[in-house]
């Protein structure tokens, strides 16, 4: 058996990204504040919001086939609020509870990313 | 017909078939800046160790039009060879060929040297380069993807699995690399994705390149996908080559040893970690200061760097370790340092590697993003792999070890074979600030100047609890070291630990928190 050379081989000195001096951050944890470098996932966390029960939004991205309800009209819980296809699936977006559309943000034919808010409660 | 014919006629249809695609195809593979599947075999495996089987493979589809097209060795190039004289079985998809799509009788060779690497216990290298499915073999291709992904599950843990992924590999192609033990990146050549830049664009509307959706730096950096990055296929060669002399060629076999060899001496071990807990350092210097030769083969290395993984030798012999990186996010845990950590260990008790851990790290990521994301079920796993292995596993705490941190790092409440610590070392429920807030609360809001004395109390606590003394006295450690005495202590418990039994109650398997 050959002895291996691998020692000469040095492939773990390398950087992604390379940064001319290291940027330090402070972190905090347990009240005790860390000096310490950031990662570019951790610079790419999003701020959490809590959720708006009022606004409706596209949980999966599609396009607006029908929209069931006009701005100022009041709906019970189960009234159709509009379909929308995606996944190839025709959803159906009923009406969680009863109230007064404030507003309506898609019309039929609209594609929606996931996440867009198509309408909302007063 | 006499013989001498016969062998030229031979000759005629190899050389045809060790064409691939042809001219054409061939030039375009290298104007993307690739290798074809055969260079790339070649390049790995040491010279001349190469021997090719099922190259007059053909493909039966007959439908579309495929009847009349030649597909030579169906875009797929299987053999064996040696790497440091180390046996390894290797499948190398030919983009030059259909695109390295993915038919009946290209996913029955990748079966069959699968096949031949469980049964002769050698490790398997998978060179991936694929359009994807063969579209015009319909089922069948799904049918061999699905035949891959058995074998890659039924080897997992058997034989070592490595995944090369040297141009594109999307959609239902993905999830065999998945399944395997380490996965190596090129920048600009590889490629993984389940649902392409086109498909995204369709459905949500949103652009992106390929490079940025699932390119190299994509998987080494953000998912975590790939264990390797290299800027060349010939900087990748030499990482899996490397590789391989740290491994065994089975479960059943020790990783090779080699001669000893001292660290260097410019890693010295009292001068790397500062003495206040909040001041950065690199963790792989501690690492190097104790590995032989100072050398230390990163696994990860982008991917969740708060913690450091990676194989090194220790009076010759392999050893995995993990070490919280204080440089980085203070080396805290979180979901993916957790994750990396736990499959590591996994790896190790799975091919009876021992592990050496370094401690330092304040304990886990705070926040909602982190919470909502499971760091309960991420974080479960690293107490699950470390519990769960029963090879040797060494703990040093070089500095902080606080709270449930403290815990999942390899404490001997897990059943860590041996648990030194520095001088230096805090081994507390959490660190100083913290833990004299809560049980000076009173005192210090009733105090005249809180400030004054919460400060009094941080460092009355900091005397009574932050020392690695409070934890020798129970026993949770076994001894205090100078940093100096760590790798002969190292070395000493290695040797102890040899035969190692490991007594646990019969299961099929347990539930580990995936």
């Amino acid at each position: 058996m050959n002895e291996p050379k691998h020692e000469k081989v040095d492939v773990s000195s390398k950087e992604v990204v390379k940064e001319p001096k290291p940027s330090y951050i402070s972190l905090v944890v347990e009240e005790t504040k860390y000096k310490t470098l950031n990662t570019r996932k951790n610079q790419l966390r999003s701020k959490w919001t809590p959720p708006n029960i009022k606004e409706i939004k596209s949980y999966i991205p599609g396009t607006i086939i029908k929209v069931g309800v006009r701005k100022g009209d009041t709906v019970d819980t189960g009234d159709l609020l509009l379909e929308y296809e995606a996944m190839k699936m025709q959803n159906v977006v009923k009406a969680p509870f009863s109230g007064t559309i404030e507003e309506v943000f898609v019309k039929e034919g609209d594609r929606v990313p996931k996440g867009t808010i198509m309408l909302k409660y007063k | 017909m006499p013989l001498k014919r016969k062998i030229l006629e031979l000759k005629k249809r190899k050389e045809e078939i060790l064409q691939g695609g042809g001219e054409k195809a061939i030039a375009k593979q290298q104007a993307m800046g690739k290798l074809t599947a055969r260079e790339r075999v070649i390049a790995l495996l040491d010279e001349d160790s190469f021997n090719e089987y099922d190259l007059f493979v053909e493909h039966e589809a007959r439908d579309f039009g495929m009847e009349s097209k030649v597909l030579h060795g169906d875009g797929v190039v299987i053999g064996t060879g040696t790497i440091y004289g180390a046996p390894v079985a290797v499948f190398a998809q030919d983009f030059t060929v259909a695109g390295g799509s993915l038919g009946m009788m290209h996913a029955r060779k990748i079966t069959k040297i699968m096949d031949y690497a469980l049964r002769m216990r050698i490790p398997l290298i998978g060179i991936n380069d694929s359009g994807g499915a063969r579209i015009q073999e319909g089922v069948n291709s799904l049918a061999g993807y699905g035949e891959i992904f058995y074998r890659n599950t039924l080897a997992s843990g058997v034989i070592p699995q490595i995944s090369v992924i040297l141009g594109p590999c999307a959609g239902g192609a993905v999830y065999s690399p998945a399944l395997t033990d380490f996965v190596f990146v090129v920048d600009n050549i590889s490629k993984m994705f389940i649902t392409g830049p086109e498909v995204i664009k369709t459905v949500l509307g949103e652009e992106i390149s390929m490079e940025e959706l699932g390119g190299a730096r994509v998987h080494a950096e953000i998912t975590g996908n790939a264990h390797f990055y290299a800027e060349s296929e010939m900087e990748c060669f030499e990482q899996i080559k490397k590789l391989i002399t740290y491994i065994p060629w089975n479960n059943t076999r020790k990783a090779r040893r080699f001669e000893s060899k001292d660290p260097k001496p410019q890693f010295s071990i009292e001068d790397i970690v500062p003495g206040d807990p909040k001041q950065p350092y690199d963790v792989r210097d501690v690492i190097k200061a104790i590995a032989d030769d100072s050398d230390f083969f990163e696994i990860q290395e982008y991917w969740a760097p708060n913690i450091v993984i990676g194989f090194g030798r220790i009076n010759g012999d392999t050893v995995g370790f993990i070490a919280n990186q204080p440089l980085v996010l203070a080396g805290v845990l979180d979901v993916d340092s957790s994750d990396k950590a736990a499959r590591f260990i996994r790896y190790c008790n799975a091919f009876s590697i021992p592990i050496v851990t370094f401690v330092d790290l304040p304990g886990y990521l705070p926040g909602i993003d982190q919470e909502h994301a499971g760091v309960i079920r991420h974080g479960a796993k690293l107490l699950y792999a470390y519990s769960e292995a029963s090879i040797p596993k060494m703990t040093v705490i070089l500095r902080k070890a606080y709270g449930g941190g403290y815990i999942a790092m390899n404490s001997r409440h897990l059943r860590a074979d041996f648990v030194f610590a520095w001088p230096g070392a805090e081994i507390a429920v959490m660190g100083p600030e913290g833990a004299a807030n809560i049980i000076f609360r009173k005192e210090i809001m009733e105090a005249e100047d809180p400030e004054k004395m919460r400060k009094q109390k941080v460092k009355e606590y900091k005397q009574k609890f932050a020392n690695p003394y409070v934890a020798a006295a129970r026993g949770y450690i076994d001894t205090v070291i100078e940093p100096s005495e760590t790798r002969k202590l190292l070395i000493h418990a290695l040797e102890v630990s040899v035969n190692k039994v490991s007594d646990r109650p019969w299961k099929k398997h347990g539930i580990p928190p995936f």
